[in-house]
């Protein structure tokens, strides 16, 4: 016989081999992941969840003073390495200009960098809007993720797992607010972060730093000190209100023209 | 012998209920396998998702420095100057941009210095929507193509009117 063991024997033995290889590895794994964490003497890692109870992060936009310079928009490209380049931006800034023949046109050249110095004509209303994510109590992005790679945070900021993320765009179309992108050199979806890495450092947003008029007001509403609750105290409105989405992002003196 | 043949019939590991019974365990511990390794370690700690994802982000590294700390350590007349006028609103990176290198390697990294007149048109040039309440505008013209800091220096605008520092 050519052969060692004919063919039952050895579909007997492969099957034991397999069956005791599957369970013993399973065996090992389902070794809850506490005692690993704990054999391995991980204790420098943050828990996250008592950072969170200190703090929750607001954010307003007083409209009138915004003078459409876009340095925030600069700004958030070079703090967040968002190609300078390419069309995609974690805040941007719209100009509204309403026409005399009554429609409303909307623009955001360059994201707001390329606004021309001159003056329209036909126009009897114009102003400017500064758009970033909302990050909002009921956000829709993160219920479409197939792969639970975006999610919020304790202290309420949509984040987006770069590990995880497969690239597939579903939470771009679910924004109402077109506040996601596809990031065109890691290939997973982008969006702002309020700068996650920057605030839980103490440090304000990148265009909060920098913009020249204070019409973006950033604090720790759990502070009772913070910038932000006086300005929360009246004429403030919400973008898209109807979705349900409940946004964070503060505006005073939003005009009604602004979607 | 007829008991006997029943017997080792009844046998357990001869029974069809065996083998479903293992196949029912390798499938269920299959699964258990394919999760443990696909799913990752911190998945589910703070919810549905990877818990270890929040800190990749918070330890990310910062461009833009804190003015009051980084700047002033060095540029110290400078940046208390800067607040006494007109300008005292901006941020250094307001104009210079991002200047956390530079702040960690002083020699190594320089932030920019623009001077030209569209960078201060950034701001100042006269642009629909741009409201008058919030700014000081100039048109284009405005004293033909000289520079702006010949005559309004960036870090003290009026100094050259009488303003003083401002």
């Amino acid at each position: 016989m050519k052969h060692g063991m004919d063919r039952r024997s050895f579909l007997n033995l492969g099957g034991k081999v397999i069956i005791g290889s599957v369970v013993s590895s399973t065996a090992v794994l389902l070794v809850p992941n506490s005692i690993k964490a704990a054999d391995k003497g991980d204790n420098d890692t943050v828990n996250w969840e008592q950072v969170w109870q200190q703090q929750e992060w607001g954010f307003a936009i007083d409209t009138k003073k915004c003078i459409g310079c876009a340095r925030c928009v600069k700004a958030c490209k070079e703090e967040n390495s968002v190609p300078m380049d390419e069309e995609v931006y974690r805040t941007w800034v719209e100009r509204y200009m309403q026409k005399t023949n009554g429609q409303m046109s909307i623009e955001s050249p360059g994201g707001g960098l390329e606004f021309t110095p001159r003056n329209e004509e036909d126009v009897t209303k114009s102003y400017f809007v500064p758009k970033l994510c909302n990050q909002c109590n009921k956000p829709p992005c993160t219920k479409v993720c197939p792969v639970g790679a975006t999610y919020k945070t304790g202290d309420g900021v949509v984040l987006v797992d770069r590990k995880r993320c497969v690239g597939c765009g579903y939470c771009i179309q679910a924004c109402p607010y077109g506040a996601r992108f596809l990031h065109p050199e890691l290939k997973v979806a982008d969006k702002c972060t309020w700068c996650y890495h920057r605030i839980v450092k103490g440090l304000l947003p990148a265009c909060v730093q920098v913009c020249p008029t204070g019409t973006r007001v950033f604090g720790n509403l759990a502070d009772p000190d913070n910038p932000v609750t006086p300005i929360l105290k009246d004429r403030i409105g919400v973008l898209k209100p109807a979705m349900g989405t409940q946004p964070r992002v503060f505006y005073r003196d939003l005009d009604q023209g602004v979607v | 012998m007829k008991t006997e043949k029943t017997k080792s019939g009844n046998k357990l590991s001869q029974q069809p209920i065996f083998r479903v019974g293992v196949v029912l365990v390798l499938v269920l511990a299959s699964f258990a396998l394919v999760q443990q390794i696909s799913v990752p370690e911190s998945f589910g700690q703070y919810g549905y998702y990877r818990g270890d994802s929040v800190s990749e982000w918070a330890d990310m590294e910062v461009a833009f420095a804190d003015e009051s700390t980084s700047c002033a350590a060095c540029h110290t007349d400078r940046f208390n100057n800067i607040k006494t006028t007109t300008h005292k609103g901006l941020n250094c990176q307001t104009c210079h941009g991002p200047a956390e290198k530079h702040a960690k390697d002083p020699g190594g990294s320089k932030p920019t210095i623009e001077a030209s007149r569209e960078f201060c048109g950034t701001c100042h040039f006269q642009v629909q929507g741009r409201p008058e309440t919030a700014v000081k505008q100039v048109n284009l013209d405005h004293n033909g193509q000289v520079n702006c800091v010949q005559c309004h220096p960036a870090h003290a605008p009026w100094s050259k009117f009488g303003g003083g520092t401002k």
